[in-house]
C-alpha cells in the first residue's frame, strides 16, 4: 500500500512540474534563458 | 553602489564582470554574447556593490535591440539603473574606436573609471600609451590598465572605485553635447563624426602606434585558415576530426555509466520489496535517467572542442568564413554568431538575433537557427548511429560513424541556409546588415577556462534536462504499466490463446505477455493510435510515444525510449537499451531498427522542432504565437517529408 501511495505522489509530482514548467516557459516573463549557466548570486533580466 | 560595465563588442566586459562577481557568464572573443543586462554583486572591504554588466555598443545611439537599453540607461538620470559610477572597458589596442563610447559617456557626466584592457596584447603589439595624458584629457577619471581575463589589475580597479565616487563639474570633451533624438540620425551622424575627428587628432601623441597591428604569426596563419578555399576545408576537417573523437573516446565511459545504472537496476529489484515501487525505480526512473547520464562523455567531448577552438581564437576565424557563405544565401552578417551559438543550443542563438537591427532578417535567423544541431540532438544521433551504423573504416582510418555524425550536421547547416534562402522571397527585408568583428591573436588555450565552460555545460545538460526527463519517465512509466483492465486482459488472452505462445519457452511466453500488457496499456492504445501517420516513415508505435514526449526536448526521446523497453523486459535481464532496441522486432519478425529506419529518424531528428523551450523563446522574442507556430509547422513538414523520402530511398 505504501509502495502505491508513494507512486501516485510521485506522479502527481511529476504531472505538476511539468505544468509549472510549461507555464514558467510560455506565459512567464521571468528568468527564461535555462542554458545560461548562471548561479543564485546573479540574476538575468530579459529587456521587454 | 550601482555600478555598470560598458564597452564596444568584445573588449571583456563579461571578463570583467565575472572577474569582479565571481559569477561564470558566458565570454566569447566574438561581438553580440552578451545581449542582456546582468546585474551580480561583489564586495570592496566592507562596501557591497551592485556590478551590472551591459550588452557593447559603439556609442550611446542605439542600432539594434540589445543596444537600445544602454541608451535607455545613460540619457535617463532617473532610469532605475542608472548608475552612480560606470567602469567603460576599452580595448588597448584599438583606443580610436573604443574612446567614441566613453567621450560620450564623460560628456553625459557620469562618474567613469577608465578600463585599459587586454594591455598584455597592446604592449606585445608595441602600443605605448601615454596614461598620464590621457588623465590629463579627461582630469576626474582613474585611467587603469588590466588584463581581465586572467584578473590582472583587479585591486588597481578597487582603489579606483573606492575613490571615485561623485560627479564632478567638468569641461566636456565635446562642446555643447546633449544627447540627440533617437530619431534624428543626422544630429547623430554628425556628433559621431566631429568626435572621430576630435579624436584621431588628440590620439596620436597619446599612443605611440596608430592601431593593433597582428602579431606575423597571427597574419601567417589567418591567411590559410580564412582562405577562400582552404578555409572552408580545414574548418570541414576540424569538425571531421571532432566527430572521430566523439566516437573513439566516449563509446569506453558511455559503457561504464549504462553498465553502473544497470547494476544499480538490479540491485535495487532485488534489495526492494517487490512491488509497483520496485517497478517504477528499476524500470522507469533508472533507465529514463541512465539515458540522459550516459551520453555526458559526448557532451563533455563537443563543449571541450568548441571551448579549445574559441579559447585559441579560432572560432573568430570560423564566424568569419561564415559569414562569407551565408552571404550568397541573403542572411545578415550578424546572423551568424546567433547560428553558431544555436550548435550548443537554440536558445542563447535566438536570444543573441538581439543584436540584429532588422527586424525582418533578425525573424528570419530565428526561425532558421533551431535546424543547426545542438547538443540536445548529440543523445538521438549517437544512439541511432551506434545501432545501425557499422563500426567500419573509410580509407582505413575514417570512422563511418563518425563521417554520419558530420553529415547529420552538415545537413542542418545546409537546411538551414536553403530555408532562409526561400523565406527572403516571402520576408523581405530592405536592409543589408554587416557584421564589424577584429580577430583576435591566436593564443593558448586557458585549460580552467576549458574546464570551467564544460563543468557549466554538462550541469546544465544534466540538471534542466534530467529533471523533465525524470518526470517524463514516472508518467510514462505510469502509462505503460497500467491500461483499462479489459483491454490488457483481452490482449493477454487473445495471445495465450495463440500456436506460437503454447509451442514457446517460459521465457519466451513471459516476454509475449509483457508485449500484450504494454500494448493493452495506456501508453499502448495511445501508440496504435498514432502508428498509421509514422509506419510509411518505418516508425513502431513505441517510436512514436518517443517522438511525442521529446517534444519536451530531444534528449528526451532516448529516456522515452529506454523506459518503454524497460517495462517490456518482464523477464528483468536488465539489459543495456542497445541491445533491447537490436533485439525489437515487428510483427513480421523483421528487426524494429533497420538502416532505413534509424536513418529516417536521424533525418527527422535533423529537421524537427522538438523543444518546448526554444518554442517558449520563440514566442518571448516575437512577442507572438504566430512564428514559434509557423517554425513548428513548416519543421514539422521537413521533418517528415525527409525522413519519408530517406526511409523510402533506403527500402
Amino acid at each position: 500500500m505504501i509502495q502505491e501511495i508513494a507512486v501516485v505522489l510521485l506522479l502527481i509530482l511529476s504531472l505538476a512540474y511539468l505544468c509549472y514548467r510549461l507555464n514558467r516557459k510560455f506565459f512567464s516573463s521571468g528568468k527564461g534563458c535555462d542554458t545560461c549557466a548562471f548561479s543564485e548570486k546573479g540574476k538575468i533580466e530579459h529587456l521587454n | 553602489m550601482k555600478i555598470a560595465l560598458f564597452g564596444n563588442p568584445n573588449t571583456g566586459k563579461s571578463s570583467m564582470f565575472n572577474l569582479l562577481t565571481g559569477l561564470r557568464q558566458q565570454v566569447s572573443n566574438f561581438p553580440g554574447v552578451t545581449i542582456e543586462k546582468r546585474i551580480g554583486t561583489f564586495k570592496i572591504g566592507d562596501q557591497k556593490h551592485q556590478l551590472t554588466d551591459f550588452p557593447g555598443t559603439y556609442s550611446i545611439y542605439p542600432h539594434s535591440l540589445d543596444e537600445e537599453i544602454v541608451s535607455q540607461v545613460v540619457t535617463n538620470p532617473t532610469h532605475e539603473d542608472f548608475p552612480e559610477l560606470a567602469i567603460v572597458v576599452v580595448d588597448s589596442s584599438n583606443l580610436e574606436r573604443n574612446m567614441l563610447l566613453f567621450t560620450q559617456l564623460y560628456d553625459l557626466k557620469i562618474p567613469l573609471v577608465l578600463v585599459l584592457n587586454m594591455w598584455d596584447i597592446a604592449e606585445k603589439n608595441g602600443i605605448k600609451i601615454d596614461i598620464s595624458a590621457l588623465e590629463f584629457l579627461f582630469p576626474g577619471t582613474p585611467i587603469i590598465t588590466m588584463n581581465a581575463r586572467i584578473g590582472l589589475g583587479k585591486e588597481r580597479l578597487f582603489a579606483a572605485i573606492s575613490t571615485t565616487n561623485k560627479a564632478q563639474e567638468l569641461s566636456p570633451f565635446y562642446d555643447g553635447f546633449f544627447p540627440s533624438p533617437i530619431e534624428d540620425k543626422d544630429a547623430q551622424k554628425q556628433e559621431i563624426q566631429d568626435r572621430y575627428e576630435k579624436l584621431r587628432t588628440i590620439l596620436p601623441s597619446i599612443q605611440g602606434k596608430k592601431s593593433s597591428v597582428k602579431s606575423t604569426f597571427s597574419r601567417k596563419l589567418d591567411a590559410i585558415i580564412i582562405h577562400r578555399f582552404w578555409g572552408y576545408f580545414i574548418f570541414s576537417a576540424v569538425l571531421l576530426i571532432i566527430f572521430q573523437f566523439i566516437f573513439a573516446f566516449a563509446t569506453l565511459p558511455m559503457d561504464w555509466i549504462e553498465h553502473l545504472f544497470i547494476t544499480l537496476s538490479a540491485w535495487l529489484s532485488g534489495a526492494l520489496p517487490d512491488g509497483v515501487l520496485n517497478n517504477l525505480l528499476t524500470q522507469g526512473i533508472l533507465p529514463g535517467i541512465a539515458g540522459v547520464l550516459m551520453f555526458i562523455p559526448q557532451i563533455a567531448l563537443l563543449f571541450f572542442f568548441i571551448a579549445l577552438l574559441e579559447e585559441s581564437g579560432y572560432l573568430s576565424r570560423v564566424v568569419f568564413i561564415m559569414d562569407r557563405l551565408m552571404r550568397p544565401f541573403g542572411l545578415n552578417g550578424k546572423s551568424i554568431v546567433p547560428l553558431m551559438s544555436s550548435v550548443a543550443c537554440a536558445i542563447p542563438g535566438i536570444m543573441a538575433t538581439r543584436t540584429i537591427s532588422d527586424w525582418k532578417e533578425r525573424l528570419i535567423t530565428i526561425i532558421i537557427a533551431p535546424l543547426m544541431s545542438c547538443s540536445a540532438r548529440i543523445p538521438v544521433y549517437t544512439l541511432l548511429i551506434a545501432l545501425v551504423i557499422p563500426k567500419t573504416y573509410v580509407f582505413g582510418f575514417i570512422s563511418l560513424q563518425g563521417l554520419v555524425l558530420f553529415a547529420l550536421y552538415s545537413l542542418g547547416l545546409v537546411a538551414a541556409l536553403l530555408l532562409a534562402l526561400v523565406l527572403k522571397k516571402f520576408i523581405r527585408s530592405k536592409n543589408n546588415g554587416f557584421l564589424i568583428m577584429e580577430m583576435p591573436e591566436y593564443k593558448k588555450p586557458r585549460w580552467s577556462n576549458i574546464m570551467i565552460s564544460i563543468t557549466e555545460k554538462i550541469k546544465v545538460f544534466v540538471w534542466d534536462a534530467g529533471k523533465v526527463i525524470l518526470a517524463i519517465s514516472i508518467i510514462l512509466w505510469v502509462l505503460a504499466a497500467y491500461g483499462p483492465s479489459d483491454s490488457m486482459s483481452s490482449k493477454i488472452r487473445a495471445i495465450k490463446e495463440t500456436s506460437l505462445y503454447i509451442k514457446s519457452t517460459e521465457p519466451q511466453k513471459e516476454t509475449m505477455i509483457a508485449s500484450a500488457k504494454l500494448e493493452g496499456s495506456f501508453i499502448g492504445i495511445t501508440g496504435k493510435y498514432i502508428e498509421p501517420i509514422i509506419s510509411p516513415l518505418g516508425y513502431d508505435w513505441k517510436i512514436g510515444i518517443s517522438l511525442i514526449s521529446s517534444f519536451a526536448a530531444r534528449e528526451v526521446f532516448v529516456g522515452s525510449l529506454s523506459t518503454i523497453h524497460a517495462v517490456h523486459d518482464e523477464n528483468e535481464r536488465h539489459e543495456n537499451l542497445q541491445t533491447h532496441l537490436k533485439e525489437a522486432r515487428r510483427s513480421d519478425g523483421t528487426p524494429v531498427y533497420s538502416l532505413a529506419t534509424g536513418a529516417s529518424l536521424m533525418v527527422f531528428y535533423v529537421f524537427a522542432m522538438q523543444c518546448m523551450a526554444t518554442l517558449a523563446v520563440v514566442k518571448k522574442e516575437t512577442k507572438s504565437w504566430r512564428w514559434p507556430f509557423i517554425q513548428l509547422v513548416i519543421m514539422g513538414i521537413m521533418a517528415y517529408v525527409g525522413a519519408l523520402i530517406t526511409y523510402l530511398i533506403l527500402t
